[in-house]
């Protein structure tokens, strides 16, 4: 394990609540959680939004939106953990790790499939697919990698 | 990046494009691609340290799945040097 920087720091604080709660941080409470000043927290904050890791706030405010594989804003993606559905996933893709962030826990996905409107249920543990219904399930993302940081909330 | 009940579904969608055929992928396979170290390590407490060096993984393994058959896979060109 290479040594933890700053930056590591403040993602796993807002990791940590999104496991925990499913809601992630304001900068004030990210504040008080690493013990400095509201300002530095706003500071740790948007430094960590500027990262190449796709996380972003709502557009002008300051409001955590996306935190992969966590959404803090409802998607689709309805996610259970123990049987609580507390979570929601970024994107389809997305879904698929989040048994990483609950190692050792069956997670649940439930969403409908946006073409047809069916129900689709997923269980996964620790990147194995426990079951898929129904079997047929595919992916799908129609716009290349070369553009998704034009637009990611949309990709 | 949306999951659909079937493949015929992914191509009657109104948001599907020509010519990203490489994208139309089963559950099982984006499950690996999205099962890859980079992901596995964001439970690791350095994961944003080592954010850069889990990135290329992604395109080895898309290439054994021969989804870089075209340029959809590729990944964005850094900026040009100044």
């Amino acid at each position: 394990m290479s040594e933890t920087s700053e930056l590591d720091q403040t993602y796993c604080l807002i990791r940590d609540r999104l496991r925990e709660t499913g809601q992630a941080l304001h900068y004030t409470e990210l504040a008080l959680a690493l013990g400095v000043p509201v300002r530095e927290g706003y500071r740790r904050l948007h430094e960590l939004m500027a990262h190449p890791y796709p996380c972003w706030l709502h557009p002008g405010t300051d409001w955590i939106a996306s935190f992969p594989p966590f959404s803090n804003i409802p998607t689709q993606y309805r996610v259970s953990v123990d049987g609580q559905q507390r979570w929601f996933a970024q994107c389809g893709f997305e879904s698929l790790a989040m048994c990483w962030v609950f190692p050792g826990k069956a997670v649940r996905i439930d969403t409908h499939c946006i073409s047809s409107g069916n129900p689709l249920r997923i269980e996964m543990r620790d990147g194995q697919i426990l079951l898929a219904e129904p079997k047929t399930i595919f992916g799908y993302v129609s716009v290349p990698v070369s553009k998704w940081r034009d637009n990611i909330p949309y990709v | 990046m949306n999951l659909f009940r079937a493949e015929e579904d992914v191509r009657a969608w109104p948001g599907f494009e020509a010519d990203t055929e490489e994208a139309v992928m089963p559950l099982h396979e984006y499950a690996q691609l999205w099962g890859i170290e980079n992901y596995r390590a964001r439970i690791e407490n350095d994961y944003i340290t080592r954010f850069p060096a889990l990135q290329a993984e992604r395109w080895v393994l898309l290439e054994k799945l021969g989804r870089r058959k075209t340029h959809f896979w590729d990944p964005p060109q850094p900026p040009p040097a100044r």
